[in-house]
C-alpha cells in the first residue's frame, strides 16, 4: 500500500502542475501533464486491479485516473479507466461519479452503426466479465447519444435507460440502476419489462416502497401476469421479515395475490414456479400442511429438480426460511429487449 | 493560523497549502474581514466553537492571482475546512483524489492510515463567499443528498464542511 500511496501522490503533484498550466492558459502543457498524472494514477491502482477487497481505494484511484485522462482529452484511455473502475465493487457513490464521467466522452454521430454492431457483438457473447458489462453500459449510453430518431422511435421510449439499468443491476449498483429503471418506466409506463425491473430493484433497495408499488399494481383492473408474480414476491419478502402476528394478518392477502398470479395466462414458465414456491411456504408457515402439500405437488410437476428440497419440508423452520430466500427473485426473462431493434442495421 | 496550511499536510504540498491560505485570506478580505477573523464553527451534535485565523499578508500580485472568485472561494474554503478538521477532530488530510471538478479529501489521524481505507474519513467541502445561514443549510443539504443518494450507509465515514466567508461561519456535519 505504501508504493500505491507514493505513486498516487506523484500523480496528484502532476495534477497540481497540470491545473497550474491550465490556469495560465497553457493548454498543451496542461494536457501533457494531465496525461502523465493519469498514467501515474493508473500505475497506483494497478496492484489493486484484481482484488475485490481493496474498495474504496481501487475505485477512487480509477475514478481519479479516468478524470485525469478526460482532462488530457485522451478519451479512449478515459473510457478504459471508467470501465476498470466500475468493474470492481465500488461504493455506489463512487460508481455514480464514474458513471457521470461517461457523459464527458465525446459522441460522434457518424459512428452509430459501428457502435450498434459493437453492441450486438457484446450482447451475443456467451458470457461477459464485469469489465465487459461496464463496457456495455458505456456503449449503450454513447449509442443513445448518437442514435438517429428513426432508431429511437423503433426502440421505443426508455429503451436505453432500461438497458443501462440492466447493466448497472448486473454490476450490483442497484440504486443507480433503480434511478434509470424508474426513468425508463416513466417514459414507457405500460412496458412490462420496465415495470418488472423497477419493482425488483425497489424490492432490493427500498422494501416499504416496493410494497406500496405492489399494492398499487394489484389494485389495477388488469396487470400482466409476471408483474403480479413480482408483486407476490415483494409481499413474501416483506412477510419473511415480519412477526408471526403480522404474517397471519397479511396471510390472506398473500394467498389471494398468489392465486391470482398463478391463474394468470401470461405468467409464463419462469415466474409460475416462484409464485407457487412462495405460496407453499406461506401455507407451511400458516400451518396448513394439506394446502402446502398440494401446492408443492403442483410445483414438482412444473420443475421437479429445482424444487425438490421444498417438498421434503416438514415445518416452517430455519431450513424453510433459507430455501424461501432463493425464491425471492424471479430471473429477468432473457427475451425482454435484450438486443437493439435488428432491422435498424 | 492560516500559516499552518503553508507547512503542508501528508497529502498537501506546502505550495498547495500556501495557495489555499492565500485564497482564504483574499476571500476573508473581500468579505470585509481583513487581517484576522473569528470563524464560527457549527459542529456535529450541536457543538459550537470558533477558529481564530490570522490572514497572511496580501499584496496586489496575490490578489490578482486569486481574482477568479469561484476558484478562490473553493480553494479558500478547502483551507478553512482542513484547519477546522485538524483543530476540532485532530484529523490530517492523508490523501486527496481528483474528481475532474476538483479534489476530494480523505482524513486520518496519522500518515499510517491506508489511503482511502474504510477507517479513514472523506471530507466534502463547499464554499460560499456570502450567503448567510439559509444558504449554508441549503448547500449542506445539497452535499448530503449528493453523498447519501446512492449510499445511504457509506462504507466509510464522511464529513461535509460548508464554509461561508461573509459571517464568517463553517458548518461541519458528520454522515
Amino acid at each position: 500500500m505504501n508504493a500505491t500511496r507514493e505513486i498516487h501522490r506523484e500523480a496528484m503533484d502532476l495534477c497540481d502542475l497540470a491545473l497550474a498550466a491550465r490556469s495560465r492558459g497553457d493548454a498543451e502543457e496542461s494536457r501533457r501533464l494531465f496525461l502523465a498524472a493519469s498514467r501515474k494514477e493508473e500505475e497506483a491502482a494497478a496492484p489493486l486491479a484484481e482484488t475485490s477487497d481493496a474498495e474504496p481505494s481501487r475505485s477512487v484511484l480509477y475514478r481519479s485516473a479516468a478524470a485525469l485522462a478526460l482532462d488530457a482529452e485522451d478519451f479512449e484511455r478515459g473510457k478504459a479507466l471508467i470501465r476498470k473502475g466500475l468493474s470492481g465493487r465500488a461504493p455506489e457513490q463512487i460508481a455514480a461519479q464514474l458513471v457521470a464521467l461517461i457523459e464527458r466522452l465525446p459522441a460522434d454521430r457518424g459512428d452509430f452503426l459501428r457502435s450498434l454492431r459493437e453492441l450486438i457483438s457484446v450482447l451475443a457473447a456467451d458470457s461477459r466479465s464485469r469489465e465487459d458489462e461496464a463496457g456495455l453500459l458505456i456503449l449503450f449510453r454513447q449509442s443513445e447519444r448518437i442514435a438517429p430518431p428513426e432508431f429511437l422511435d423503433e426502440a421505443g421510449p426508455g429503451y436505453f435507460d432500461f438497458q443501462r439499468a440492466m447493466c448497472l443491476s448486473r454490476l450490483g449498483y442497484e440504486r443507480l440502476a433503480l434511478d434509470l429503471a424508474r426513468r425508463a418506466l416513466d417514459r414507457s409506463p405500460g412496458d412490462p419489462a420496465y415495470g418488472l425491473l423497477h419493482l425488483e430493484l425497489l424490492r432490493r433497495c427500498d422494501l416499504p416502497r416496493a410494497l406500496e408499488e405492489a399494492g398499487r399494481l394489484m389494485d389495477l383492473p388488469e396487470v400482466p401476469g409476471h408483474l403480479q408474480a413480482a408483486s407476490v414476491i415483494v409481499l413474501a419478502t416483506h412477510l419473511d421479515r415480519a412477526s408471526d402476528e403480522e404474517f397471519e394478518r397479511e396471510f390472506p392477502r398473500l394467498i389471494e395475490w398468489g392465486r391470482r398470479a398463478a391463474a394468470s395466462r401470461e405468467i409464463g414458465g419462469v415466474a409460475l414456479p416462484f409464485v407457487l414456491a412462495n405460496l407453499g411456504l406461506a401455507y407451511l408457515r400458516h400451518g396448513d400442511i394439506d394446502a402446502t402439500r398440494g401446492v408443492f405437488a403442483e410445483l414438482e410437476a412444473t420443475s421437479p429438480e429445482k424444487f425438490r428440497g421444498l417438498t421434503a419440508l416438514e415445518g416452517y423452520d430455519e431450513r424453510a426460511r433459507h430455501l424461501g430466500e432463493q425464491f425471492h427473485q424471479i430471473p429477468q426473462s432473457p427475451g425482454f429487449h435484450s438486443s437493439p431493434p435488428a432491422h435498424s442495421l | 493560523m492560516l500559516n499552518r496550511l503553508s507547512a503542508g499536510f501528508p497529502a498537501i504540498t506546502p505550495a498547495v497549502g500556501t495557495m489555499m491560505a492565500e485564497a482564504a485570506s483574499v476571500c476573508l478580505e473581500q468579505a470585509g474581514h481583513p487581517g484576522a477573523a473569528s470563524i464560527r464553527l457549527d459542529l456535529p451534535e450541536g457543538r459550537i466553537s470558533a477558529l481564530i485565523v490570522e490572514a497572511i499578508p496580501l499584496d496586489d500580485r496575490i490578489r490578482r492571482s486569486h481574482a477568479n472568485e469561484t476558484d478562490a472561494t473553493e480553494a479558500g474554503a478547502c483551507g478553512i475546512a482542513i484547519l477546522a478538521m485538524l483543530e476540532e477532530f485532530g484529523f490530517l488530510v492523508v490523501e486527496r483524489s481528483y474528481q475532474g471538478t476538483g479534489f476530494d479529501y480523505w482524513l486520518g489521524t496519522s500518515e499510517d492510515t491506508p489511503p482511502f481505507a474504510s477507517d479513514s474519513a472523506a471530507l466534502e467541502v463547499s464554499g460560499i463567499m456570502a450567503g448567510g445561514p439559509s444558504e449554508i443549510r441549503r448547500r449542506a443539504g445539497e452535499k448530503r443528498t449528493q453523498i447519501t443518494r446512492y449510499e445511504p450507509d457509506p462504507p466509510y465515514r464522511a464529513f461535509i464542511a460548508v464554509v461561508e466567508f461573509g459571517m464568517p461561519c463553517t458548518l461541519i456535519e458528520r454522515l
